[in-house]
């Protein structure tokens, strides 16, 4: 730990019963860092934001707030927090939940009406500020919780999932807003299960399995990491087991996609270093004729930070 | 008041804002008490009537509710709030007690209205009446912070309301007589069921004590409360 840093994990434990959801996690935050943090279903990401939200007891380790530990509930003011529910006042008006919530940060009056108006207008929610939250969309309630995590210009930002149920504009909107606050000293802790976003957004990304970190750094030098990886996007006519391709050398990661007519085999490998790319593709490709697999289109393309995801994935015990 | 800031402000504007929740918690502790004060029953029997209402709205009121705020994780969401947890079990139990308050003083007055009371039975009555409805909703808080589930919560409501009214005397002819006192709802409940003279003015300030004790209770416990799960 750092003075400098604005959040900071050292060896974070926590269990829930025998359940071991963060093991010895170190990480720490700058001012004006946007980190993305990602995993599987329970790799234990909400569980290390409510843990640097301070909502949850470290079994083991320690987490300071600007370098304060243990933590001043008084730095509260600086936090703002969006949980992966959808905490709000049913009866109440959109307006008048985030008003409530705004002035429980002991803004003045005028400069919460200044920043609710500024927020519900750039998150769309303005037509809709003064109907009953009951009345709400899935997506609407997302943006009301967004606006009140960000009303208070928090200058610590945990957010999980934040673009979980927003439409295309509302994303590209918090993406801004996200960016803005950051280039205004604010530092930003993100989960998300969207690999495109996390690489468009975090200047710096986390990438936890098991309640471990296993990979961090920035989105770029993550990619190059997986020196000489290749990705073969198959179409195929039918689906075929799997199980084989995985065996193939050079071979370190398979998922199956059913979203179009035909199903999509994402391979992702490592090709040798003395026969290259190309024996790599034979050999999948040869792979996938012998399990009786038609190929309707194929494509080679450089990695992704998706595939660091499917390829720690693919490391999992 | 059309934008709360205060816990409490929130509370009454969600309780005041659609006719059913009006309903419920203005006019059926309304049509279920008026009837009880107006009725030519023996006045002991409307005593005891009341007091177990006052008991029922503010244990079954603040618990069930609680816990259904517990479990909907809005505790989770307001526990990251700059305000301390004691400081919003304070707010919830002040905001309880004030809206029951509200419920119940009609009904209240009706009874006091029909009783013949004295003007110092009635003054005990007024006085010891919140320290009663402060008690009730702590105790509230308390089987709701001690509840792993709705289930055990309404268990254990019931427990406590069966267990508050014999301690205090609410029920007569049960309980032991020294603890009339200690909790907040004995003075309340004597006085009015002793239909003249009631419970001495000293009383009220030992009703109070009580309902403070209970109050520094919740407080004490509250960081359990808004613990996350």
């Amino acid at each position: 730990m750092s003075p400098g840093d604005v959040l900071a994990l050292d060896g974070v434990s926590k269990a829930f019963g025998s359940i071991a959801a963060l093991r010895g996690v170190t990480l720490a935050a700058g001012e004006g860092e946007i980190i993305g943090l990602l995993g599987g279903n329970g790799s234990g990401k909400s569980t290390l934001l409510r843990l640097a939200a301070g909502l949850l007891r470290p079994d083991g380790g320690a987490i300071a707030w600007w370098g304060q530990h243990p933590l001043d509930r008084r730095s509260f003011r600086k936090i703002g927090v969006l949980f992966d529910h959808l905490g709000h006042w049913d009866p109440l008006t959109g307006y008048e939940n985030a008003w409530y919530f705004a002035r429980s940060y002991g803004l003045p009056p005028d400069t919460v009406g200044a920043r609710l108006d500024v927020l519900f207008e750039r998150l769309e929610l303005r037509k809709r500020q003064d109907d009953s939250v009951a009345t709400y969309s899935y997506g609407m309630r997302r943006k009301l919780a967004l606006i009140e995590a960000l009303a208070h210009t928090p200058r610590l930002l945990l957010l999980d999932e934040p673009s979980m149920g927003l439409d295309y504009h509302a994303r590209l909107t918090l993406y801004t807003l996200l960016q803005d606050a950051a280039e205004s000293g604010a530092t930003v802790v993100f989960a998300s299960n969207d690999m495109h976003e996390a690489a468009a957004l975090a200047t710096r990304v986390v990438l936890l399995q098991n309640g471990r970190m296993v990979a961090a750094g920035a989105p770029p030098a993550l990619i190059r990491s997986l020196d000489r990886a290749v990705r073969i996007d198959l179409r195929l006519t039918a689906p075929i087991p799997t199980d084989s391709l995985r065996a193939i050398p050079g071979v370190e990661g398979v998922s199956e996609e059913t979203d179009g007519a035909m199903p999509l085999l994402r391979v992702l490998g490592r090709a040798g270093s003395d026969d290259g790319s190309a024996a790599l593709l034979a050999r999948v490709v040869t792979g996938v004729v012998e399990q009786g697999g038609k190929i309707g289109a194929l494509e080679v393309s450089p990695p992704s930070l998706g595939d660091l995801f499917l390829q720690s994935m693919g490391d999992e015990p | 008041m059309t934008r709360p800031h205060r816990f409490w402000q929130k509370e009454f504007l969600e309780a005041t804002r659609s006719r059913r929740a009006f309903v419920l918690k203005f006019l059926l502790p309304l049509l279920l008490l008026a009837p009880l004060a107006l009725w030519a029953v023996p006045g002991p029997m409307k005593a005891v009537g009341f007091s177990m209402a006052v008991l029922f709205i503010g244990v079954f009121g603040s618990s069930v509710r609680l816990i259904h705020l517990r479990d909907s994780r809005m505790l989770e969401r307001m526990a990251v709030l700059p305000i301390p947890p004691h400081g919003l079990a304070a707010e919830y139990v002040l905001a309880s007690s004030l809206l029951d308050g509200l419920q119940l003083f009609v009904p209240l007055v009706l009874l006091i209205g029909t009783g013949g009371y004295s003007i110092p039975s009635i003054t005990v009555i007024l006085v010891a009446f919140p320290a009663a409805l402060i008690g009730a909703n702590a105790l509230g808080v308390l089987v709701a912070s001690l509840s792993a589930s709705a289930a055990e919560g309404h268990l254990f409501a019931v427990l406590s309301v069966i267990g508050a009214a014999v301690l205090s005397g609410t029920v007569p002819g049960m309980g032991p007589i020294w603890s009339t006192w200690l909790l907040p709802f004995g003075p309340f409940s004597a006085t009015l069921r002793a239909s003249v003279d009631g419970a001495p003015l000293a009383a009220v300030p030992i009703a109070w004590l009580s309902a403070t004790a209970l109050l520094g209770l919740v407080l004490v416990l509250s960081p359990r409360l808004f613990r996350s799960r």
